[in-house]
């Protein structure tokens, strides 16, 4: 069966792996060392430091900014057709120097095509730019989309306006007229309805409630309906919380039209017609209760399959996407839901399979 | 077979309001559309039954665009007292579609008007 990993995280091994490819003046700033990148302002207490800890270079230090070592590691080990970059290098997190930080995603942009799509045609790319400047990313935008393997923008979680804002609006302008996805995914910066508490296991059992927050905006602020060949992928937030959310907001919109009447459907059918989730982290759910979710969410199109390979709570495909599923939805959340918001061309095996018989 | 029962005087009975009246245990709620046309429904909200007498007649909202409304078909729209859903008053469908499985159409009740006075059939 194909399979389609949709949250690959590549990287680099440190912030002056950007130098060759960013413009003067950051070219100097970074080489002398002027910022030192970003940092989580919290301390990571899995064994392998965030990452899984067998992910290692030879002399036992973490690796993320080695395709030879990613593709043996993941792609080659789980036979992945697709697998989706989408790094964990977000420059909206400098919340000042806007240009810097617009320069530095053009930077990593570059490096990501020099380095990791050209060496393998599985990977598929994601763009990555300076949300704060929404004109300077929609031409950072219009700039890589002619690049063949770049398939979405990827906008990371905030922690203060949020996407469904007008001020983003150029963003999803560009994405549209280059015919790419929208991705989001959290950050070490994305805030809890609380902020981030006081423990990591706070912290990261609060992403899905900041990530829940950008699906709100965006749907209730009218993105869906401006914007309406747009297609978009949460990444990394799981799905069990979707079928309240959904709920939530078609209540809301029952009782409250009348304040937003430019969006023109139940926020729910905007959902299942044109957002996708990936499963990670799934929830150790048994298969019937994973169904029973499905069924709640409404629709088997709208779940998608990543492994968050190389972090801490990687998904194993075999174990996170139960054997015991219906087949066919099986394979629509490990390969069918992906290839169809991509539009990647994959041979349907199984079916070819049958028809020779 | 549908019984016709005599319930309120044509004057009583204006634009963009309602008249409320009982008939046996029920109440109808009586008003016009714009053009003059009557509408008799019932005076309880399919939703959960709020007493439709307490909301209000209005239009329907439109947005041409984000940020921007506009309310059209003045008079045309009843809002529900308790969660504010709208319903059609020219075909008793609710302006958003009703949950999978759950019936949200307001009754209409046919109405007519005879000699000044306004008649129902149940």
């Amino acid at each position: 069966m194909p399979l389609i990993d949709t949250d690959v995280h590549e990287g680099f091994a440190g912030i002056k792996d950007l130098v060759p490819y960013i413009k003067a003046p950051y070219k100097d700033w970074l080489a002398q060392g002027a910022w030192r990148g970003f940092s989580q302002p919290f301390a990571y207490t899995s064994p392998g430091n965030g990452n899984r800890a067998d992910v290692q270079n030879e002399d036992g230090s973490a690796s993320v900014s080695d395709p030879a070592m990613l593709k043996r590691d993941l792609l080659d080990e789980y036979n992945v057709t697709k697998a989706v970059l989408t790094g964990y290098f977000y420059p909206t997190g400098l919340k000042m120097q806007y240009d810097f930080a617009s320069a530095m995603a053009s930077a990593y942009n570059d490096m990501v095509a020099e380095k990791w799509l050209s060496s393998d045609p599985r990977f598929a790319g994601s763009i990555q730019v300076n949300a704060r400047a929404p004109e300077a990313a929609a031409r950072e935008i219009d700039r890589m989309a002619a690049h063949p393997q770049m398939v979405q923008v990827m906008l990371p979680i905030v922690d203060d306006i949020a996407y469904g804002h007008p001020y983003y609006r150029p963003i999803f302008a560009a994405a549209e007229r280059n015919d790419l996805v929208v991705a989001f995914h959290h950050t070490v910066f994305a805030q809890g309805p609380y902020g981030m508490g006081l423990h990591y296991i706070e912290r990261h059992s609060l992403i899905p409630l900041a990530i829940q927050g950008q699906v709100i905006s965006l749907i209730l602020n009218g993105v869906f309906d401006e914007f309406e060949k747009l297609r978009f992928i949460i990444l990394e937030g799981g799905f069990s919380w979707l079928p309240h959310t959904l709920w939530r907001m078609d209540r809301e919109y029952r009782q409250g039209r009348v304040e937003v009447p430019w969006i023109k459907k139940l926020p729910s059918q905007h959902a299942h017609e044109r957002l996708k989730l990936a499963t990670q982290p799934t929830e150790d759910m048994t298969t019937d209760q994973l169904l029973k979710v499905i069924d709640l969410i409404g629709t088997e199109d709208l779940l998608v399959f990543a492994t968050d390979y190389p972090h801490f709570d990687f998904d194993d495909p075999d174990a996170a996407i139960p054997r015991s599923l219906p087949d066919g939805l099986r394979q629509k959340i490990l390969w069918k839901n992906a290839a169809d918001l991509y539009g990647f061309d994959i041979p349907d095996q199984h079916n070819r399979a049958t028809a020779a018989e | 077979m549908a019984k016709e029962h005599e319930i309120a005087a044509s004057a009583d009975i204006r634009t963009g309001e309602m008249t409320p009246v009982r008939l046996g245990r029920s109440t109808i709620i009586l008003t016009r559309l714009s053009c003059g046309t009557l509408r008799a429904v019932s005076g309880r909200c399919p939703h959960m039954g709020a007493n439709l007498q307490f909301g209000c007649i209005t239009g329907m909202a439109q947005g041409p665009e984000y940020g921007k409304i506009e309310m059209t078909r003045e008079n045309e729209v009843l809002r529900c007292p308790w969660h504010g859903f709208e319903f059609d008053l020219r075909t008793g469908d609710p302006a958003v579609p009703a949950p999978k499985g759950q019936a949200m159409k307001l009754r209409l009740y046919e109405a007519k008007e005879r000699d000044g006075r306004v008649y129902v059939s149940s």
